[in-house]
């Protein structure tokens, strides 16, 4: 990031290349496998290009990242105007992609159709949560971060955090509850 | 320990953060009591369970579109900066600013009807010596007019003199008579 800050522009590729995955993975979670999330993680790195004189190496660069991140994902939820309902047509879109991925695991049928089932079990109950406990839930799920380092993307407290993903992963076992009693 | 101090205390011993002894006192409140095993359990697989729900991988193009992306706002911050600074000035908003741009306008125009004129003296003053020497051959010339002139009329005297002589000698004689 330094050598990116100092103007080397390869520096800038190797960062992108460094993060992309993670996150795409972000953005596409936070937005509920919206067709948007790739467009949405590009803009975060054409942001932190812009704003890399803001960056400070005393703060985790990681962190600062996922600053930019979560915002643009906010703005993006704004813009977009509402949560995107896991019924509309951009479902199927999204289940393509999926399929896609799966197919080049080389899953059976029966286990793709799993995977799908259960993806959009998890989709269903992620997005009955508030955003700041989706947040949460994300960060330390999928990224585990520290509550240190959540408590700084999220701009509030650890102990906010902490009362954040409790309430969130109840709410979680809740709603998939049923499905733990389906499958067995 | 109560049901309600290891229902606290769940997320924090499935994570690993409590304490040797209180990991311990909620082990040992788990293996007692079904309904705190079974909320454990829930919340464990629950946990677990969103581990099944992958990411698709990114697309090759994604670096090359996102140094597109920066190229392109690069190319639009550099040339919409004067532009919108230009377009604010005139905006309505800016309504205030009119009298002073009006004036601005009225003295650039002064002034390059001013410097207009300028442009043949700058190069009259630039070439001193040439318009000099324009000036002194043209005085050169005016000498030699002259002389010619001069030599002209002498000669003319010259051409003369035989008939001036004559007509004094002929006055002369008048006179001696």
């Amino acid at each position: 990031m330094l050598q990116f800050q100092s103007g080397d522009e390869a520096a800038f590729r190797i960062l992108v290349d460094r993060y992309k995955q993670r996150i795409y993975a972000f953005t596409y979670r936070f937005l509920s496998r919206s067709p948007e999330a790739e467009d949405i993680a590009q803009e975060v790195f054409v942001k932190i290009y812009f704003a890399r004189d803001t960056y400070r190496p005393a703060a985790k660069f990681s962190t600062w990242v996922y600053v930019i991140t979560r915002n643009t994902c906010l703005q993006a939820m704004k813009k977009l105007g509402t949560k995107i309902s896991i019924n509309d047509s951009s479902r199927e879109t999204d289940l393509e992609m999926l399929e896609t991925v799966a197919d080049t695991r080389a899953e059976s049928p029966s286990e793709h159709a799993l995977n799908d089932e259960k993806a959009g079990k998890i989709v269903e109950a992620l997005d009955r949560l508030p955003e700041s406990q989706r947040l949460a839930i994300l960060l330390r799920r999928y990224d585990q971060m520290s509550y240190e380092e959540m408590a700084e993307v999220m701009n509030c407290s650890v102990q906010s955090v902490k009362s954040l993903l409790f309430r969130g992963r109840a709410a979680l076992k809740e709603y998939l509850k049923e499905y733990f009693r389906d499958e067995s | 320990m109560k049901c309600k101090i290891t229902k606290e205390l769940l997320l924090e011993y499935l994570d690993g953060n409590l304490s040797k002894d209180q990991h311990e006192m909620v082990d040992k409140h788990l293996q007692e009591c079904a309904e705190c095993q079974a909320e454990c359990d829930s919340l464990r697989d629950s946990w677990e369970m969103l581990g099944d729900y992958d990411a698709p991988e990114i697309s090759d193009q994604f670096t090359r579109q996102v140094l597109q992306k920066v190229h392109e706002k690069k190319g639009s911050v550099s040339e919409g900066s004067l532009l919108s600074r230009l377009l604010a000035l005139l905006s309505p908003r800016n309504f205030s600013t009119m009298p002073a741009l009006a004036s601005l306008a009225i003295l650039a125009g002064v002034g390059y009807f001013l410097l207009a004129g300028r442009p043949t003296g700058i190069v009259e003053q630039k070439k001193p010596a040439g318009g000099q020497r324009v000036e002194i051959v043209r005085n050169l010339d005016d000498e030699a007019i002259i002389r010619d002139l001069e030599i002209y009329e002498n000669a003319e005297i010259l051409e003369n003199l035989d008939l001036l002589v004559d007509l004094e000698a002929v006055e002369n004689f008048d006179a001696d008579d």
